[in-house]
């Protein structure tokens, strides 16, 4: 074997392990949603694996009531609003109060800072579901039980601290000369902030964004404990009741419903993928 | 306008940036503050500009204390040194801003906008982010951006340090041009001792964070109050030679262990041989040594390396351990290890006391 072909060899076989060790690692995810993706247009399956017969019944949820047994669900469609509503919520009041806290975080000197910093830390740290009972109370005291509202402050109150960490990191990011420039050239502080820092700061505020519509959507046990009255179900509560009754499980309705509950976190994510690169914590730090 | 500190301190924790400043700018003065990294003059600047507030004394624009009065109401313009241009906005977005915050019509920001953004020649880049422009473009948009509020005072954070050299020294004429035009007060802050000598009026040159004097360039160069100013003012920079001052005969000599030099009956008038210590530090500058035949009452020097630098010669000498620089014009040859006599030009030269750093020169009347 002639030397150039050593060398060449050499070269394409750490490439080659390289694709065979992430192909291995990917592949169940790759199969698994492949999986869903078949038998949602199966019409049972052989085995309860492999598809069969095409159809599109199994996603019949999308045009017409649905039936199991004696249970009748209502449309998906309201059930949708919901969920996108409670995302959504979740996102806007995340990035309002995580944008201004960020940059007190980040640019103001006051007493008690640091103490407030690892504060937050503790708090991201801190299960939530341990909170559930207490939370319930609270929010039965408040008049805000079985209230999408109520799910949505919720879940902001307990993930504002990683929110507001993440964007005094981006914050951080953007030199104090432009925001000393911006006060010479006459701006006060909240103009400083709305017309120089903020539209540096948009990857950063995509990058929570997307984070807060993603735990909102694929919210669970919030909304599956403290609402109760169909009109104002989520998704992940409509697909657990799907399961509700083993004996009667319609499989393929159900990875219909999966499929159809993913759509959106998945284009999320196809179109958000860069600013989600993007984040980081910490980093450049100016004199105070 | 005038700018006057009285007795200015600021402290950041228990670090004091700017120790008991007290000096005036007069109006339509071009001020250099110059020294080297940390000595303050950037939280000097930053202080007339408002961002940072002292700590103890007064700052005053005329007289008026402007101690609390916010950046946006003083009417400074300022480059920084890393431009601070705004990313976001296009060349002529970033000129209007002051503009716009000020409520101005549109056609009035455009007018405006376009004479400044021609004054400085980048009139051709208004449709571009600051990203698609050099170094120097960036540079003359932040000057623009301070020129179109038409301030009474302009503040520049080492404008030129991030230019390259060519660059540079172009833009230091113009710079200095458009402040001799526009007769405004500039205040420039620099590390870089021709950048000062070069653009001030007057230079206030500081170290660890006190002002060490504030004169003209010429003063500064020739009659440096102090070692640290001797040290930092002149590119090759003063030589200096520790030395004992002696009396014998009615006659002055400095010596140490290898030279021995007699001060003629001049050095008198000006220097206070009096009360000053006997342990000096004699001062010399490069061009003020020159290479002879005499004997007399020279320095014994063996060459160490010659360096040609076009216009003349920088030759660098052995005395004794320590090296010393001499210009020499650029006809003079001679290789490493030849043995020299040097000459000292007598009315140039610099005594300081060597625990007080200070000049024994006498005050002129």
């Amino acid at each position: 074997m002639g030397l150039i072909q050593k060398d060449r060899l050499e070269t394409i076989i750490p490439r080659v392990m390289v694709y065979v060790v992430l192909v291995i690692v990917s592949l169940p995810l790759f199969i698994a949603y492949g999986w869903l993706f078949l038998n949602s247009l199966s019409d049972g399956a052989f085995g309860g694996i492999i598809p069969n017969k095409f159809t599109l019944q199994n996603w019949r949820f999308l045009w017409s009531e649905v039936r199991i047994g004696t249970t009748a669900f209502q449309s998906i469609w309201p059930i949708t609003w919901n969920t996108f509503v409670l995302a959504a919520g979740i996102t806007v009041i995340e990035i309002l109060i995580a944008a201004l806290s960020g940059f007190a975080l980040s640019r103001m000197k006051f007493a008690g800072k640091d103490l407030i910093m690892k504060l937050t830390i503790f708090l991201h740290a801190f299960p939530g579901v341990a909170l559930l009972i207490a939370l319930y109370i609270v929010l039965q005291k408040l008049n805000l039980l079985d209230k999408l509202l109520g799910v949505i402050l919720v879940k902001v109150a307990l993930e504002l601290p990683m929110a507001t960490w993440m964007m005094k990191g981006f914050f951080d990011g953007i030199p104090w000369d432009i925001e000393w420039a911006s006060y010479i050239d006459g701006c006060n502080r909240l103009q400083t902030w709305w017309k120089i820092i903020i539209p540096q700061l948009k990857p950063g505020i995509a990058a929570v964004a997307i984070f807060a519509f993603m735990s909102g959507w694929s919210e669970f046990i919030y909304a599956f404990t403290f609402i109760y009255s169909p009109e104002n179900y989520t998704l992940a509560i409509y697909l657990k009741n799907l399961i509700g009754d083993f004996k009667m499980l319609d499989y393929g309705l159900l990875c219909a419903a999966g499929l159809f509950y993913m759509i959106p976190t998945i284009l999320f994510f196809i179109f958000s993928q860069k600013s989600l690169m993007k984040v980081s914590f910490g980093g450049v730090k100016g004199p105070n | 306008m005038k700018v006057i500190f009285e007795n200015v301190t600021k402290k950041f924790g228990n670090f004091t940036a700017v120790d008991n400043l007290n000096v005036k700018f007069k109006d339509g003065e071009f001020v250099a503050l110059l020294g080297p990294s940390g000595c303050g003059k950037t939280t000097t600047l930053l202080m007339i500009a408002g961002i940072y507030k002292p700590s103890s004394g007064k700052i005053m624009f005329d007289d008026k204390v402007m101690n609390d009065v916010l950046p946006k109401n003083r009417n400074i313009g300022m480059c920084f040194q890393s431009y601070a241009l705004y990313p976001h906005m296009t060349v002529f977005e970033n000129i209007a801003f002051p503009l716009k915050l000020k409520k101005m019509s549109k056609d009035e920001i455009k007018k405006r906008v376009m004479q400044a953004a021609n004054k400085v020649e980048i009139g051709h880049l208004l449709d571009r982010k600051p990203g698609q422009l050099s170094g120097g473009q960036q540079q003359r948009v932040s000057l623009a951006r301070a020129l179109v509020k038409e301030p009474q005072i302009m503040l520049l954070d080492e404008p030129l340090s991030n230019l390259d050299a060519r660059l540079r020294i172009n833009m230091r004429a113009e710079i200095k041009k458009l402040q001799k035009d526009l007769g405004i007060n500039m205040v420039l802050v620099t590390h870089d001792q021709t950048e000062a000598l070069t653009m001030a009026d007057r230079i206030a040159i500081m170290n660890n964070g006190k002002l060490q004097d504030f004169d003209i360039p010429e003063e500064l160069y020739e009659n440096p109050k102090n070692l640290f100013i001797a040290n930092f003012i002149g590119n090759p920079p003063m030589n200096f030679i520790d030395v004992e001052l002696v009396e014998e005969e009615g006659k002055y000599f400095v010596k140490n262990e290898v030279i021995k030099l007699e001060l003629p009956e001049s050095s008198r008038e000006r220097f206070d041989f009096s009360s000053c210590s006997k342990q000096l530090v004699l001062g010399i500058r490069p061009e003020d040594l020159t290479i002879t035949e005499s004997k007399c009452n020279t320095l014994q020097a063996e060459i160490y390396v010659v360096e040609p630098l076009g216009r003349d010669k920088l030759v660098n000498v052995v005395i004794g351990e320590r090296k010393y620089k001499i210009i020499a014009p650029p006809k003079f040859n001679a290789d490493t290890g030849d043995k020299v006599n040097i000459s000292l030009n007598f009315a140039k030269i610099h005594l300081f006391d060597k625990t007080s750093e200070g000049s024994i020169r006498r005050n002129r009347v």
